[in-house]
């Protein structure tokens, strides 16, 4: 009590420190209690695999009834967890798969396989078990959807093909700038900001044919996860959201295939165990053919025209033991495009995964050392006469990545690990044609390197039947690195080319910048009953690779550029709120969720930005801030003759950048304030089905013309401020109609009829203003890339 | 000349790309950012062995399709640091001002003052030398309607002098007519052909036999080149999927005027087709 005598200086300094180290020893008690109190128990761990095809299921929860006992199955569908002697009803649950319980006597440690099977539709749908799992309301995950390869094959899609791209854009926080973009935005961020995983190997233009269609060949997919906050420590390198695209591993059981025949490409998948039960591979083809049929035309131009494009999925694993498992999967993707002799683009992904799974003794430690290489690049050329050039541009990337799963005990999950990315841009080469008397001369932007190590911490801890946390920790740093030069500016805040004062030239290896930075992620989970939820997340994102581009779709000459002296590392904290309910035993799942997301050294062009060729991008491009705000209500349907769900998303997002209208706020260009999409598929019978796609959304800004004036005969627009028109909003439905033939011995066979934008409306990607030609009048004019419906045939086959 | 600009190319097979995608086009009503301020517009030249001529007009809302109201100025004048000429407005209410007394001359720089409202607007433009016009030449042109006449395609051969900053832009003529649309603007800079010969550039529009063509190549000051860049930027690639958006345009104007003030040298050749 002497303190009441000491000034209150120091009075407020030693509580202070109290109730510092009370926090510090509750969180420690916190801890070593639910690490250590099961001490006397046994292990019970093992895979969840897919009962028809032997594929591992991840995310897949487990638990023990009466108690607060849960875990969840890691990427490659393991689980351990901890039970003292007795005996329990241990369940497990997947979506779209059939909840398993079984009884199980614990004396000793327990290797528990289990295989589940998936949710056979009742058709007559009088008595419906419940046998859905809630997993939506239970998992502390939020604002992140799983789609399984089933629900998004149920998805009408442009031209009779499903897509991956596509069914994500109908997700409430998802949109896109316009038809015919690629990419997607999603809660106020930009196309680059989305981290798309394909196996673990990023994908950095995720499009087919300038955005119809997206590089993920469906028949290959086994499932799709979006994760648009409260990403876990695990995920890093994009400020905006996970896209993580697992692909089949292949059958294990029994050989099988899968296809189809579309009007615009076809496909095939092939899989099947090398050794049942031990190893198996997948491979999947897809092909464009419009262009097949060139050669056959009287056109020599159209004889040596190219539009087409390929992709390529392989995948081999092998199961050498109880403990341990490789896998090597390999992508191969290209698209094609070129007129004659004028010019040919090309222009895909490339990569190649390599990966150990470890599982340690105590059977609660799991490893895996992932090797990543990648490549992506574009080429763009003519053959013509003496002007005969080729362009080229790419960015490799190199990752070595070991994360760990360890299952501390049946309420402590801890994730760690880290990796070490290379990466070496080649922002464009351009040289003349070899054996072409080609005058162009050589131009070479220098190339780029950097490296960026990072490490993480990560808990997801069951604090009881309520609540449930997950909090963690990354470490991001990144090196620009040599050999590379560093251009001064009179004034480096105004750079301007004409004012390059000095040149310093790194050499190979030598560090030019280094960043570093934490990221903290916190999530939790509160239940209030079986069937509802609160949960909130927090997340802070850094990106140090940056997309330069003037367009707000991405296009296939996009070029990115590592952060360096001028370009900061983009930093982005989010935090969500959302409220889960489910009714009618899970049948229905309904979410309300709401964030807010500050974005840090954002960047955008200045006005009249010259990008293509230019060394020194930082002339070129501004940095500022952001934020986006919105809500998003989602209604999912999951059961029953009618699926699917509605998304409402509203959302803002906008931008201050010094030097763009006048230093004052403005909107991103994908800002859309409202966005509505409804997707059902109702099942008539048991061979036919129908399927509907209905999207609204409020127009994208633009930069217009808001004066004109007369420059040497000519009629010339003077620009408005940036983003400061709309174009007229967006509006399109699909019907589609399946019709699946009785099953033969070892085919089954399905006709897909589509139609694409029944309403034949014709959506704006964008608009231009001109003076008309033949009238002399000013207009504007709105370009739309689809006018009138489409219909397309599919034919589907599985054997 | 637009083939030896790879930039322009690279923009080109963009621009040929998305046509191909965008079949459909429609004209839409579109609402304006409300308070739009009329500028001054200065359009003006100067040519080697020719006077100076200016044409002043005010900038109208966009979609205003009323004439350019036409601009009495207080003064004009035109100076290559030595001798000023002052210019007079021709006819008199037409915003059209010519000097008489002072020539355009190869590396020469002018400066142009235009007094308006009691502000003075002044630019200045150097009077770049130009390429070597080498030769006109006619080829077949691979590409036309079979059976049309227009069967031919006008190139030529031009020789860039050494040193980098050199610009300019080619103008073609069929039958004395100018065919000078937004569309026909093709100008190149000397950044990937330093020093070199370029051959076989295409200008123009096919031609038929027995056509008279002429050809003209203007030289640009850099600030010229950049000005017809943002032209081809803001009104020609516009109607590309991949266009980046229009930016306002930055002259060599001071204040807030619109327009460009740009001195050329001329060169020409002339040819029958046969």
């Amino acid at each position: 009590m002497n303190y009441i005598f000491s000034p209150s200086k120091n009075k407020s300094n030693f509580a202070g420190l109290y109730s510092q180290r009370m926090k510090f020893i509750i969180i420690s008690f916190l801890l070593i209690n639910s690490f250590f109190s099961s001490a006397q128990s046994y292990n019970i761990s093992g895979h969840v695999k897919d009962a028809q095809n032997g594929e591992d299921i991840s995310g897949a929860s487990i638990t023990i009834k009466d108690k607060n006992n849960k875990v969840s199955t890691n990427s490659y569908g393991f689980y351990s967890l901890a039970l003292p002697k007795g005996n329990y009803e241990i369940s497990c649950q997947a979506a779209n798969f059939e909840v398993y319980i079984k009884e199980i006597v614990v004396a000793s440690d327990i290797t528990l396989n289990i295989d589940l099977v998936t949710l056979v539709k009742e058709l007559q749908g009088v008595t419906i078990k419940e046998k859905r799992s809630n997993k939506n309301v239970e998992k502390v995950e939020m604002s992140t959807v799983q789609l399984s390869s089933a629900t998004i094959k149920k998805i009408p899609a442009v031209l009779g093909e499903v897509d991956i791209i596509k069914s994500i854009q109908l997700l409430p926080g998802v949109s896109t700038v316009g038809e015919g973009a690629t990419g997607f935005n999603v809660r106020g961020g930009s196309v680059d900001q989305n981290l798309i995983l394909q196996d673990e190997a990023p994908i950095y233009n995720s499009s087919h044919a300038l955005g119809f269609f997206s590089v993920f060949n469906p028949d290959a997919v086994k499932d799709v996860k979006l994760i648009k906050g409260g990403i876990p420590a695990n995920y890093g390198g994009r400020l905006s959201s996970v896209l993580d695209i697992r692909m089949k591993d292949g059958n294990m059981k029994k050989f099988h295939g899968s296809g189809g025949i579309g009007s615009i490409f076809s496909r095939i998948m092939l899989e099947g165990p090398i050794v049942k039960d031990k190893s198996s591979y997948m491979i999947a083809f897809r092909r464009s053919y419009i262009d097949l049929f060139f050669p056959l035309s009287s056109n020599d131009a159209l004889k040596k025209s190219a539009i087409n494009f390929t992709d390529f999925n392989a995948k081999f694993n092998y199961i050498l033991n109880k403990n341990n498992r490789l896998y090597i999967s390999g992508y191969y993707g290209r698209d094609a495009f070129g007129f004659a002799d004028f010019f040919a683009t090309s222009w895909g992904n490339k990569n190649l995964t390599l990966r150990w799974n470890h599982l340690y003794a105590n059977r609660k430690h799991f490893a895996n050392i992932t090797g990543i290489v990648s490549n992506y690049n574009y080429d763009l050329g003519s053959t013509q006469g003496s002007s005969a050039f080729k362009w080229i541009s790419n960015i490799r990337f190199y990752n070595v990545k070991y994360d760990h799963t360890y299952y501390i005990n049946s309420n402590n999950t801890l994730l760690f690990g880290g990796n070490l990315i290379y990466y070496n841009f080649n922002p464009g080469q351009t040289d003349p044609v070899v054996g072409k008397s080609s005058f162009i001369n050589q131009i070479k932007m220098e190339k780029k390197f950097a490296l960026e190590p990072n490490l993480y911490i990560s808990n997801e801890q069951t604090v009881n039947r309520k609540l449930t946390l997950q909090y963690g920790i990354r470490y991001n740093g990144f090196a620009q690195i040599g050999k590379s030069s560093v251009y001064t500016y009179k004034d480096p805040n105004n750079r301007i080319a004409a004012q390059i004062t000095d040149t310093t030239v790194y050499e190979a290896g030598k560090i030019i910048k280094f960043y570093q930075g934490l990221e903290p992620r916190f999530s939790f989970k509160y239940s209030l009953n079986r069937a509802s939820s609160v949960k909130g997340s927090y997340n802070r994102t850094r990106q140090n690779i940056h997309l330069i581009t003037q367009t707000s779709a991405a296009t296939p000459l996009d070029i990115y550029w590592p952060s360096d002296n001028y370009f900061k590392p983009q930093i982005a904290d989010q935090v969500a709120l959302g409220y889960f309910q489910n009714f009618k035993k899970n049948i229905y799942e309904t979410s309300v969720e709401v964030f807010y997301k500050k974005y840090t050294n954002v960047i955008d062009f200045k006005s009249g930005a010259q990008l293509i060729a230019n060394p020194a991008l930082e002339t070129e491009m501004l940095r500022g801030i952001g934020y986006s705000y919105g809500a998003e209500f989602f209604v999912r349907k999951t059961e029953g003759k009618l699926t699917g769900w509605i998304s409402y998303t509203y959302s803002r997002t906008r931008r201050q950048i010094n030097g763009i209208n006048d230093d004052k706020w403005y909107f991103a260009p994908y800002d859309k304030t409202n966005n509505l999409s409804i997707t059902a598929s109702y099942e008539l019978t048991k061979k036919w089905t129908i399927g509907s796609n209905c999207v609204y959304s409020t127009g994208a800004p633009i930069t217009g013309m808001a004066q004109k004036f007369s420059y040497q005969g000519y009629t010339l627009g003077q620009a408005s401020l940036r983003n400061s028109i709309r174009v007229p909003y967006y509006f399109r439905t699909d019907l589609s109609v399946s019709f699946k033939p009785n099953k033969k011995k070892y085919w089954q066979g399905e006709w897909v009829f589509s139609a694409y934008n029944i309403t034949s409306r014709r959506n704006a990607y964008s608009l231009f203003f001109r003076q008309n030609p033949d009238t002399g009048a000013t207009e504007a004019v709105r370009i739309s890339v689809f006018g009138s419906i489409i219909p397309a045939v599919t034919y589907n086959f599985n054997f | 000349m637009k083939n030896i600009l790879i930039k322009n190319k690279v923009l080109y097979i963009l621009f040929a790309t998305s046509l191909f995608l965008s079949s459909c086009q429609d004209v839409i009503k579109v609402d304006l950012p409300k308070d739009q301020q009329s500028s001054l517009v200065i359009d003006a030249v100067i040519y080697s062995d020719s006077f100076a001529k200016v044409n002043l007009t005010l900038s109208l809302a966009y979609f205003d399709q009323t004439n350019y109201p036409k601009v009495k100025a207080d003064l004009v004048t035109i100076t290559d640091n030595t001798v000023t000429d002052t210019l007079t407005e021709k006819p008199v209410g037409s915003g059209v001002y010519y000097g008489k007394s002072m020539k355009g001359v190869i590396g020469n720089t002018y400066t142009l003052k235009v007094l308006y409202n009691n502000v003075e607007y002044t630019a200045t433009d150097k009077l770049n030398r130009n390429t070597h016009f080498d030769s006109l030449y006619f080829v077949d042109f691979p590409f036309g309607r079979p059976g049309s006449p227009y069967n031919k395609f006008t190139n030529i051969s031009h020789t860039d002098p050494a040193g980098l900053g050199d610009n300019y832009i080619a103008y073609f003529f069929r039958n004395d007519t100018a065919f000078n649309t937004l569309n026909d603007l093709n100008f190149t800079n000397d950044q990937f052909i330093d020093g070199n010969q370029a051959k076989d550039v295409y200008v123009g529009r096919p031609v038929k036999k027995g056509d008279k063509v002429r050809i003209e190549i203007h030289s640009l000051s850099t600030n010229a080149f950049n000005y017809y860049f943002q032209i081809i930027n803001n009104a020609v690639r516009q109607q590309s999927l991949f266009a980046p958006p229009p930016a306002p345009y930055k002259g060599n104007i001071s204040g807030n005027a619109l327009g460009f003030f740009k001195a050329s040298a001329v060169s020409a050749k002339e040819a029958i087709v046969q």
